[in-house]
């Protein structure tokens, strides 16, 4: 496979290029051959010693006049009009040409292909370029259809978000939640990061990983708790302990969130 | 007398963050950092319920009070402030659009006096720290913000994993929580239609380009924001450093792209230029988008020296200052869709004009 050794500036625009009608391929000419027609193509290519990449999209180009580029009429186009090489399905727009060490390969590809590959004028930038000579060989395999990201059910017992939840808002309730829903987040950090490990600005935890003297515990799990000691209470018939906890239940409640800004000052 | 309303403050001085001097402050506008956290122990906003929300504000409020960047701070709860100060606060980029929405119990911003630093309280965190200043100045800014952090941490403890960093609501702030943009100015990748190939770039390496006002917001003015995506796995001085390198970029792709015009077209755009500054220093009714269209054409013939009278900073402020919440801010009231087109004609012409009173020296070309 061809390497590439240094950053690739190279970058070049052309204007005009041959169509070998026959096998529909694209192939370049030399600067300053004009093609009969005045029409000027957006093409890009990019030589790294005898391999090249040369990217073109018929949807870029116009008239060197100004006119609107009508393809059907255009003896340029003719023998490009082929389906997708991935979807088979959608018009092929996006025309690629390579040659890597002799050996000459060509993708055709439809707009939306294109997209999902990332093929596009800026794909001449250094890394991208890189990445596209390496992976050009996986081009025509097909990308997997994204599959809905799957959670399984499950519960945060600290503030009880639900995957569900989760799934429908992509945020998370607190700070346990990054352990529950775990094996989701390892497969979605990846795609979203540059790593799964943080680097960077970091602060010390308190040894014995205790919580601060002003952390809140989680009421809805206090509640619970409360609930169940009061039907443990009333079942065993203990009814000045039920009045209390029932008490306790009450004031509780009270404290759940109001959207409307009333009870705005701070508690005690 | 009735206390004097704190966002009244704010709207009777300049937007420092857009006035001062910054370097490179042609093209690149202004940068802006922020950092997402919460506290340990409470559930993030969405699962918070009004006591957490409130015991957050108060702890936050503890805590600010040992930042001297924030003496003197305003300290408003969403709450109790109406619609147009919620809006002017927005427009001057101090809170969120999700924050303006939402007067939940415990929303509050701290907003420092020089407008450098607000600190939003439980939005989709319960801190958005932010700091802002004109020109391009991220290393500058990281250290400013990463101080006034640690000095927070001093009193607050934050939710925080050796493995993951700071834990946020959104996986995708997870880890060092930041978010550094930079606001850019680029009428000449737009003239030239290189924008959205600019946009697919920065894309592929993992930086996102948005309008002025972030997330879907459109891109009126040819004002753009370049911010990173990914913040784990990189440390903040390395996405500072990557975000620089590209800006320095974008920058230089506008520069190729204003030249190229004034090579090939000078009279198109010397005429472009020309007509935006006759119809801001003589109309008398103007819409938003027109607006900003013509202010965003007049900055660039202040960037390529055409007008002697005029600084960029005043186009920076007026951009802010022809916005409705502002508007209405300045007119102490409520005005209709009429009335501010009107308005917005009135202060763009003052302007115009006050500049052109205070030098006589304009070219006459």
């Amino acid at each position: 496979m061809a390497t590439i050794d240094s950053p690739v500036h190279n970058a070049r625009e052309c204007s005009t290029f041959s169509i070998d009608s026959v096998d529909g391929n694209i192939c370049f000419v030399q600067a300053g051959r004009r093609l009969s027609n005045p029409t000027s193509f957006l093409a890009r290519y990019v030589k790294i010693g005898v391999q090249t990449v040369m990217y073109t999209r018929k949807d870029a180009c116009v008239y060197a006049n100004g006119r609107e580029p009508i393809f059907d009429d255009n003896p340029a186009w003719q023998g490009l009009d082929m389906d997708c090489d991935l979807c088979g399905d959608n018009e092929a727009t996006n025309h690629i040409e390579m040659v890597i060490d002799g050996d000459k390969k060509s993708l055709h590809l439809c707009s939306q292909c294109a997209n999902k590959k990332k093929i596009n004028p800026n794909m001449f930038e250094g890394v991208a370029l890189a990445e596209l000579l390496h992976n050009f060989a996986d081009m025509t395999k097909e990308v997997p259809e994204e599959q809905p990201e799957t959670v399984p059910l499950m519960t945060c017992p600290t503030c009880e978000l639900t995957s569900t939840e989760f799934q429908k808002s992509g945020l998370l309730g607190c700070a346990d939640c990054y352990e529950i829903f775990k094996p989701f987040l390892l497969e979605a950090l990846p795609a979203l990061h540059k790593g799964v490990n943080h680097v960077g600005k970091m602060i010390e935890l308190p040894d014995d990983g205790s919580l601060p003297a002003f952390a809140v515990k989680a009421p809805v799990n206090r509640l619970k708790d409360l609930q169940a000691a009061l039907r443990q209470a009333v079942s065993d018939e203990h009814y000045e302990e039920a009045a209390a906890l029932r008490d306790e239940i009450k004031n509780l409640m009270e404290g759940e969130p109001s959207e409307d800004g009333v009870n705005d000052e701070i508690l005690p | 007398m009735k206390a004097k309303n704190p966002i009244d403050q704010l709207a009777d001085q300049p937007v420092q963050w857009l006035s001062d001097d910054g370097p490179d402050a042609g093209i690149t506008v202004s940068t802006r950092i922020r950092l997402a956290r919460n506290l340990a122990g409470i559930p993030f906003p969405t699962k918070a319920n009004t006591r957490h929300r409130q015991a957050v504000l108060q702890m936050v409020r503890e805590a600010v009070a040992g930042v001297p960047l924030m003496d003197g701070c305003i300290d408003v709860k969403m709450s109790s402030l109406a619609e147009l100060d919620r809006v002017f606060l927005l427009e001057r980029h101090l809170i969120s659009r999700e924050h303006c929405s939402t007067r939940k119990t415990g929303n509050s911003v701290f907003v420092a006096r020089g407008e450098n630093c607000s600190i939003m309280v439980n939005e989709e965190d319960h801190l958005r720290l932010q700091v802002m200043t004109a020109g391009m100045q991220l290393e500058q800014l990281w250290q400013l913000v990463d101080h006034v952090d640690s000095l927070l941490t001093e009193r607050l403890q934050y939710a925080y994993s050796d493995d993951l960093g700071f834990l946020t609501a959104c996986p995708t702030n997870v880890g060092t929580g930041i978010r550094a943009s930079v606001m850019l100015h680029l009428p000449g990748l737009v003239f030239a239609n290189q924008i959205e190939a600019i946009t697919q770039a920065v894309h592929t390496i993992g930086f996102v380009v948005r309008g002025l006002y972030g997330e879907g917001s459109d891109t009126a003015g040819n004002l753009f924001q370049v911010s990173n995506q990914s913040t784990l796995g990189e440390s903040e001085t390395y996405i500072i450093e990557k975000l620089e390198k590209i800006i320095r970029q974008v920058v230089e792709h506008e520069r190729n792209a204003r030249q190229v015009l004034l090579e090939r077209k000078p009279k198109y755009l010397y005429d472009h230029i020309g007509r935006a500054y006759g119809i801001l220093r003589h109309a008398y009714i103007l819409e938003s988008s027109e607006a900003l269209r013509q202010l965003s054409a007049l900055r660039l013939g202040i960037d390529l020296n055409m007008f002697s009278s005029i600084d960029a900073h005043t186009i920076n402020e007026l951009m802010v200052m022809i916005q409705p919440g502002h508007l209405q801010k300045i007119h102490n009231r409520t005005l209709d869709e009429n009335e501010r087109d009107i308005a917005r004609a009135d202060i763009v012409r003052g302007r115009l004009n006050d500049s052109k009173r205070q030098t006589t020296d304009e070219q006459s070309h």
